[in-house]
């Protein structure tokens, strides 16, 4: 009998356990809960009961495939490939178009000081407007290198993860976060961010 | 206030509509169909990289000037273009294929091309060396409509009866120096076997071979187009430059 709590398991161990008890899920879902959600508002433009849609169907998905589950990937990794895929299919679905932005001040801060190429960060990139500036920036670049800077900034990923997140080689995703940084610099330009260039 | 959660509503509805895990069989399933799809498309670039092989060798290159007048020429005439395409196509498809494994995402499309191409090479030079590429250039040949017509086999240097190049099978030997020949487009010929050729006739190998027309032989002949039925040979060859140890007919 299995007796360790649940808090204490690892996701795969859960993913194992939930397959003979279904209970076990739900310590699963409550894990990655505010993590995906958050992870579907920043690419796409979805209201908040949009997200929440989707994150159901990514959370039915993943239950469905969980002897799918490839154990050479990290749980996360897996489960974030799920919701990327599961939100561009709803977002092509709606032919939405990106009106709404997603990203907080906190996110906007931490691509702010990520992508900028000094230490020094001067005090005006605290202000509102600015961030505002650089979240239209952020949402003005093409999805593919909007995706890489949101898992790479916000979401912490590594390479490894990004790529199994997004099913491209790492040489793939090195190109598209350096080409991200050339993107939004440019971008920047055109918005007269020089404090970020 | 209460906040929904999410989580449980979720569990709930997976309850309340007996969702289940798909089985496992299902994924092994799916797998093995793309590894089998990948194979698969590989073995036929093989096939199609020994056919490519067994053109190349067969090309008698001493027929050049009569062929196409230039080496240029006769080079872009020999060329295995159908062969080369279906090459191309069956490398795609293994590319395809294998991007589409559980891992086959991590590598780079170009080690992904260049092993594809390689494992072809490898087993389809095997393939040429063991026989293999004859039995499926005549099963083709035989088989697969227009295949033959159109040229897309070795037949179509030997169907240039204005250059004094035909192919085909004898079908009956009056003499060692007079047969009548079926060419590979079904027309019938007379040959008559000159033993030295005009002067004026472009220079062939020195190295001639014997052939003993016999019916049902097939055979490639050089020489002149006298009439419409008339063709006056100065040399005749095997249709098989080189005779293989181990053959397997399909």
């Amino acid at each position: 009998m299995d007796i360790k709590d649940p808090a204490e398991k690892t996701d795969e161990e859960l993913a194992n356990t939930a397959l003979d008890n279904q209970e076990y899920f739900y310590y699963l879902m409550k894990r990655y809960e505010k993590r995906l959600l958050s992870y579907i508002l920043h690419i796409s433009n979805f209201s908040s009961g949009d997200a929440e849609d989707v994150l159901q169907e990514v959370f039915i998905k993943t239950y469905k495939n969980l002897r799918a589950f490839d154990k050479s990937l990290k749980f996360s990794s897996w489960i974030y490939r799920i919701a990327h895929n599961e939100t561009i299919s709803e977002y092509r679905r709606k032919k939405a178009s990106v009106s709404t932005i997603s990203l907080d001040d906190k996110d906007t801060e931490i691509i702010m000081k990520s992508l900028k190429s000094s230490h020094d960060i001067k005090e005006d990139l605290h202000k509102k407007d600015i961030k505002e500036k650089v979240r239209e920036v952020i949402y003005a670049l093409p999805a593919k290198y909007r995706e890489v800077l949101i898992l790479r900034y916000i979401e912490d990923k590594d390479y490894q993860e990004i790529s199994d997140i997004l099913k491209k080689s790492m040489g793939t995703v090195s190109t598209l976060v350096s080409r991200a940084h050339k993107h939004f610099k440019k971008e920047a330009r055109k918005r007269k961010l020089d404090m970020l260039i | 206030m209460n906040k929904t959660d999410v989580s449980q509503n979720i569990l709930d509805k997976i309850k309340k509509e007996h969702i289940k895990p798909v089985p496992k069989w299902h994924f092994m399933l799916k797998k093995s169909v793309i590894w089998g799809l990948f194979a698969v498309s590989l073995i036929l670039g093989s096939f199609a990289f020994s056919l490519i092989l067994l053109h190349i060798n067969e090309v008698e290159w001493d027929i050049y000037e009569q062929a196409a007048g230039s080496m240029w020429g006769f080079v872009l005439m020999v060329i295995p273009y159908f062969w080369i395409v279906f090459i191309m196509g069956f490398i795609f498809l293994a590319y395809y294929n294998f991007r589409h494994t559980e891992t086959g995402y991590r590598y780079n499309t170009f080690y992904i091309v260049l092993i594809s191409i390689g494992a072809s090479i490898l087993i389809g030079t095997g393939l040429f060396a063991f026989g293999v590429s004859e039995g499926l250039e005549d099963a083709f040949s035989e088989n697969v409509p227009y295949y033959k017509d159109l040229n897309f086999g070795r037949h179509k240097i030997w169907v240039m009866e204005e250059r004094g190049l035909i192919g085909g099978k004898i079908i009956k030997v009056r003499a060692v120096d007079d047969f009548d020949l079926k060419d590979f487009q079904g027309k019938m010929w007379i040959i008559r076997v000159e033993e030295k050729p005009d002067p004026t006739f472009p220079r062939l190998n020195k190295l001639k071979s014997v052939i003993i027309p016999k019916p049902g032989l097939t055979v490639k002949v050089i020489g002149v187009k006298e009439n419409d039925n008339v063709f006056k040979a100065f040399e005749i060859r095997p249709w098989k430059r080189v005779e293989r140890f181990i053959r397997i007919k399909f």
